[in-house]
C-alpha cells in the first residue's frame, strides 16, 4: 500500500492551522460579519479575505482556499483520486443549477462553484449548446440521462435523483481505487444521505416509489432496507439501525427526530458521523487515512465559515448559530 | 598467491555487512527524509529538528562497516597479509556478519518508519521532539544488539 510520505507529514503540518474550536468561538462572538472576516486575518484565511472587496464575497474567499488546499493534496500525493472524491460533488452542482435554470429559463450564475474538476465554464458551455460530448464520460452521461429524465416527466427534482446517482457511484469508483479506507468513508456518506433522504420523505408524506428513485445505491444498507421501513413506525427504523453501525446516528439524531422533527440536530448528527469517522486519520501516521482525514476537515471547515457568515451578515443570534456548528476535526 | 575458498566466503562476509545495512540505511533516511520535506514544504524553521530525526536510521550503515573493517582487519586484508584461511575458517567469519548484516537491514528501514512518524510531532508539537526521538531509539537498540553480537564473534574466532 502506498504511505504517501511526504503528503502525509505536509497535511499534519498543515493540520495545526485548521480552524479550532477556540477560534470559532471568536469568529462566533465577533459583533459583525466584517469583524468575523478580521478575526480570519490570522489565519490561513488571511490573504484570501484581503483579496475580496466585500465581505459579502466571502465564499469567493472560501473557494479560493479550497482550490489551492485541493491543488496542494493534488501536488504532493501525485494522485487526484484524493481530491476527486471532493470535487465531483462540485462538478454535479453546477450541472443541477445550469439544467434547471435553462428549463426555468433564468440564470442563477451567482450560485456556481468553481472548484470542481471541470471549469464552469466548459459546463455552461455544453448545457447551452446542448452537446455533452465535451464532458468527462460520467458527466456526459449524466446530463444525458437527465435531460431524458426531464423530458419524460418534466419534473426537476428527478434531474436531482439521477444526478446524484451518477455522483456518487463515480465518487464510490473512485474511493475503491484508493483503498478500504476511502471506500468505506463513501459508502458510510451514502448511508447517511439514504437516511436523511428516507426522514425527511416520511415527514412530508412522499410516495414509496418516488423514494426508490432518490434512494442512492452503494451504502451498507440497501435501498431496500427504506423501502421495508417505510411504511412501518420510525420506531421500528430507529431500532433497526441502532443495532448497526449507525447507533450514534440514532442516539443523536433521529430519537429526537421522532419527538420534533427538527432537521437541525439530525443533519448536526448525520455530519457529526462521518467527520468522527474522518478523525482516524488524526491517529495515523502515513497512508490513505490522514489525507482523506484532511480534506473532509477542510470540506468541513468550508461548511462551517458559510454558516458563520451567512449568519452574521443576516445577524442570527449566537445562540441559533452554535446549535447548528458541526464538530470539528481538530 | 592462491585464493581459497575460505577466503572468498569471509570476503562475502564482510561485503553483506557493509552492503545489507547500507541499504537498510540508505532505505530509512530516504523514508524519513521524504517525510521531512513534507513538514519542511510547510514550515522551513523545523529543518534542524527534522534533520536530527532523518539521520537516526543512518546508523545501520556505519555499524555495517564497522563490521566489514573488523572482518577485513581480521582476515588480513588490511594489513597487506591476507591469511590462507580454510573453507570453515571463512564460514566462522561469514556468520559472525549476519547478525549486523540482517538486522541492519531491517532495522534501518523499521527506524526510517519511526522517524517518519515522528515527523508528524515535529509538524504538530515540536516541544515534544525528544519524544519522537525516543521511539526511534528504541529501533535503534537492536541494531546495537546485532552490532555487539557480530564483534564478540569476531573477536572470538581465532585463526
Amino acid at each position: 500500500m502506498e504511505e504517501y510520505l511526504y503528503a502525509t507529514a505536509r497535511v499534519k503540518a498543515l493540520e495545526i492551522k485548521l480552524i479550532s474550536q477556540n477560534l470559532t468561538e471568536r469568529l462566533l462572538d465577533a459583533p459583525s460579519a466584517e469583524e468575523t472576516a478580521k478575526v480570519l486575518s490570522e489565519t490561513e484565511y488571511g490573504s484570501y479575505f484581503g483579496e475580496i472587496g466585500s465581505v459579502y464575497n466571502f465564499e469567493e474567499a472560501i473557494y479560493k482556499h479550497l482550490k489551492d488546499v485541493f491543488r496542494i493534496i493534488d501536488d504532493s500525493t501525485g494522485n487526484p483520486d484524493f481530491t476527486r472524491i471532493f470535487r465531483y460533488k462540485y462538478d454535479i452542482h453546477n450541472l443541477k443549477v445550469l439544467l434547471k435554470a435553462s428549463y426555468i429559463g433564468e440564470s442563477y450564475e451567482d450560485i456556481l462553484i468553481p472548484i470542481g474538476t471541470v471549469e464552469v465554464e466548459r459546463i455552461k458551455k455544453t448545457v447551452s449548446d446542448k452537446d455533452f460530448s465535451e464532458l468527462p464520460a460520467f458527466l456526459k452521461d449524466a446530463a444525458h440521462e437527465a435531460v431524458a429524465g426531464f423530458e419524460l416527466n418534466h419534473d426537476p427534482q428527478y434531474v436531482d435523483f439521477i444526478l446524484d446517482r451518477y455522483l456518487y457511484s463515480k465518487m464510490l469508483d473512485t474511493a475503491k481505487r484508493l483503498g478500504d479506507f476511502a471506500e468505506e468513508f463513501v459508502k458510510t456518506e451514502i448511508d447517511l444521505i439514504n437516511i436523511n433522504t428516507f426522514l425527511r420523505f416520511r415527514k412530508i408524506g412522499i410516495s414509496s416509489s418516488r423514494l426508490k428513485e432518490a434512494l442512492i445505491d452503494g451504502g451498507y444498507l440497501k435501498p431496500s432496507f427504506y423501502v421495508e421501513y417505510f411504511a412501518e413506525p420510525l420506531n421500528s427504523f430507529a431500532e433497526s439501525l441502532s443495532v448497526s453501525r449507525y447507533d450514534r446516528v440514532v442516539d443523536e439524531g433521529i430519537q429526537k427526530w421522532i419527538v420534533d422533527q427538527d432537521a437541525t440536530q439530525l443533519e448536526k448528527a448525520l455530519d457529526n458521523y462521518l467527520i468522527d469517522l474522518a478523525k482516524q486519520g488524526k491517529y495515523e501516521a502515513f497512508g490513505v487515512k490522514p489525507i482523506l482525514g484532511f480534506l473532509k476537515a477542510k470540506d468541513n471547515e468550508a461548511k462551517l465559515l458559510r454558516l458563520i457568515f451567512v449568519s452574521k451578515i443576516n445577524e442570527i443570534p449566537v445562540e441559533k448559530i452554535r446549535e447548528r456548528l458541526r464538530d470539528t476535526y481538530v | 598467491m592462491e585464493i581459497t575458498l575460505g577466503q572468498f566466503i569471509a570476503l562475502l562476509g564482510a561485503a553483506l555487512a557493509v552492503l545489507l545495512p547500507g541499504i537498510g540505511s540508505a532505505k530509512g533516511v530516504g523514508i524519513a527524509g521524504e517525510s521531512a520535506a513534507g513538514v519542511v514544504t510547510e514550515d522551513p524553521n523545523k529543518f534542524g529538528q527534522t534533520l536530527l530525526l532523518q539521520a537516526m536510521p543512518g546508523t545501520q550503515g556505519i555499524y555495517g562497516l564497522l563490521t566489514g573493517f573488523v572482518i577485513m582487519q581480521k582476515i588480513g586484508l588490511i594489513g597487506g597479509n591476507f591469511l590462507p584461511l580454510t573453507t570453515y575458517q571463512g564460514l566462522l567469519v561469514f556468520s559472525s556478519a549476519l547478525p549486523i548484516a540482517l538486522v541492519g537491514l531491517y532495522s534501518g528501514i523499521a527506524q526510517g518508519k519511526t522517524a517518519a512518524a515522528g515527523m508528524g510531532i515535529v509538524a504538530k508539537r515540536p516541544e515534544e521532539l525528544a519524544k519522537g526521538i525516543t521511539y526511534a531509539a528504541i529501533v535503534e537498540t537492536y541494531a546495537v544488539l546485532a552490532l555487539l553480537a557480530s564483534i564478540l564473534m569476531l573477536f572470538g574466532i581465532k585463526f
